[in-house]
C-alpha cells in the first residue's frame, strides 16, 4: 500500500516537531547529569588535608581519628553550649538536613568542637550536642589544643561581653565540610538553609 | 483605663495571653509568634524570639522580660561580621526603638531576649509565660510556644 502525499506530509510535520523537543530534552538532562553541583557554601580551591584534631577527644577520651573517617564526609562547628542563638540555630539546621537526606546520614559524621572547654565538660557538651541529633559528637580538650586547632582550622575565639552571670565566647561561627578524601573542603555561613545544606551533603558523598 | 487593664488581665488569666496573630485589636501594641527552641538538658539559657508589631499612636521600646522560668530576661544581639565571627552583645535601647507603624523582630542571628538562669528545659509542646517590659506601655503578657523550627 503506498502512503499517500497526505499523509506523508503529516508525518513530516510530525517528525519535524518530535526532533527538535527530543533533542532539547536530551540536552537538558546532559546538562543536569554533567553540570557540577553549585555548593551553597564557598569551595576552598586548594583544598587540603583537614587539620589533625591532636590533644581534642571524644566524650569517652578517645582521639578524634579524622583519617578513620576518610570515605565519608565529616561536618566540623566550633561552638559552646552557653550560646544561646547562633550555635543552636546552625546545630538545628544540621540535624533538619541530616535527616533530609535520610539513609545517606549514615556516611556523615558531625563533630561539634567547645570554645569554651573551661565551662564544657565533655558530658556535658555531649548532651548538648546530641540533643539536636543523636548523631552528633561532642569534641573538646584543653585550652591550648583547642586554640591550636581552631587556628589550624582558620576559626578566631575569645571571650566576650559579660552577660548577666556569665560570659558569652566571640567566635568564627562557620560550618565546615570536610570531603570523603579528607580534604577540608566547603565552609558555609551561619545563613546557609537547610535544603542547600543537605544537596551539598549528598553531592559531596 | 483602669478597667481596661482590668479587662485584659482577667481574659489573660482566663484565655491566656495569647501571642498568636490577630490577637489584638487594631490600633495596639501587639507581640507576634513569641517562640523559641527546646532546651537541651542541663543548660540555662534560652532565646526567645519574636515580634512586636506597634499599631498604636505612639512609639515604644522594648526594655526587657521577666518570666517565673528565668532569673533574667534581658535583650541581647548577635551580630556576624564579614569573616563570619559571631559576637553577642546586650542591645542598645536604640535598637528595641518600635516605631509608630512599625515592627520590632527578635529573629535567629539578630536580636533575641535571652533567658539566664533557666530552671527547667523547655519542651517542645510546651508553652510558657513572660512579661514584657515595654518602655510606653509597660508590662505585655506573652505566651512563648516551644518549637523545633529552623
Amino acid at each position: 500500500m503506498s502512503t499517500t502525499p497526505r499523509r506523508r506530509w503529516r508525518r513530516l510535520v510530525v517528525i519535524a516537531l518530535a526532533v527538535p523537543v527530543i533533542v532539547a530534552a536530551a540536552g537538558l538532562l546532559a546538562l543536569r547529569l554533567f553540570q557540577p553541583h553549585l555548593y551553597s557554601g564557598t569551595v576552598l580551591q586548594a583544598p587540603e588535608i583537614a587539620p589533625p584534631m591532636e590533644g581534642l577527644t571524644l566524650v569517652d577520651g578517645s582521639p578524634v581519628d579524622l583519617v578513620a573517617l576518610q570515605g565519608d564526609v565529616v561536618l566540623v562547628y566550633f561552638g559552646y553550649t552557653h550560646c544561646p542563638d547562633v550555635c543552636p540555630t546552625t546545630l538545628s539546621k544540621v540535624a533538619h538536613a541530616l535527616d533530609e537526606i535520610g539513609d545517606d546520614a549514615d556516611r556523615v559524621h558531625v563533630l561539634v568542637v567547645t570554645v569554651d572547654p573551661e565551662r564544657d565538660l565533655p558530658e556535658t557538651l555531649e548532651t548538648y550536642v546530641t540533643s539536636f541529633d543523636p548523631r552528633m559528637r561532642g569534641v573538646s580538650g584543653s585550652m591550648a589544643d583547642t586554640e591550636r586547632t581552631a587556628s589550624l582550622y582558620g576559626v578566631f575565639f575569645a571571650p566576650g561581653e559579660r552577660l548577666g552571670d556569665g560570659y558569652a565566647v566571640d567566635h568564627t561561627a562557620t560550618l565546615m565540610g570536610i570531603d570523603t578524601e579528607g580534604h577540608l573542603r566547603i565552609v558555609w555561613p551561619n545563613s546557609l538553609t537547610v535544603s542547600h545544606l543537605a544537596s551539598d551533603l549528598e553531592a559531596m558523598l | 483605663v483602669a478597667a481596661r487593664v482590668a479587662a485584659v488581665a482577667l481574659s489573660c488569666l482566663l484565655f491566656g495571653c495569647s501571642s498568636e496573630p490577630g490577637s489584638g485589636a487594631p490600633g495596639d501594641l501587639v507581640v507576634l509568634d513569641a517562640w523559641t527552641r527546646p532546651t537541651p538538658p542541663g543548660s540555662t539559657e534560652a532565646a526567645v524570639y519574636l515580634r512586636v508589631v506597634n499599631g498604636s499612636e505612639v512609639a515604644d521600646q522594648l526594655v526587657g522580660g521577666q518570666s517565673d522560668r528565668c532569673m533574667s530576661m534581658l535583650v541581647h544581639e548577635t551580630a556576624v561580621d564579614a569573616d563570619g565571627v559571631s559576637r553577642m552583645t546586650l542591645a542598645t535601647p536604640s535598637e528595641l526603638t518600635v516605631p509608630v507603624g512599625g515592627t520590632l523582630e527578635l529573629e535567629p542571628s539578630g536580636l533575641h531576649l535571652m533567658c539566664t538562669g533557666l530552671a527547667s528545659p523547655l519542651a517542645v509542646g510546651e508553652r510558657w509565660s513572660v512579661r514584657l517590659e515595654m518602655a510606653h506601655l509597660g508590662v505585655i503578657g506573652v505566651e512563648v510556644v516551644v518549637e523545633d523550627r529552623v
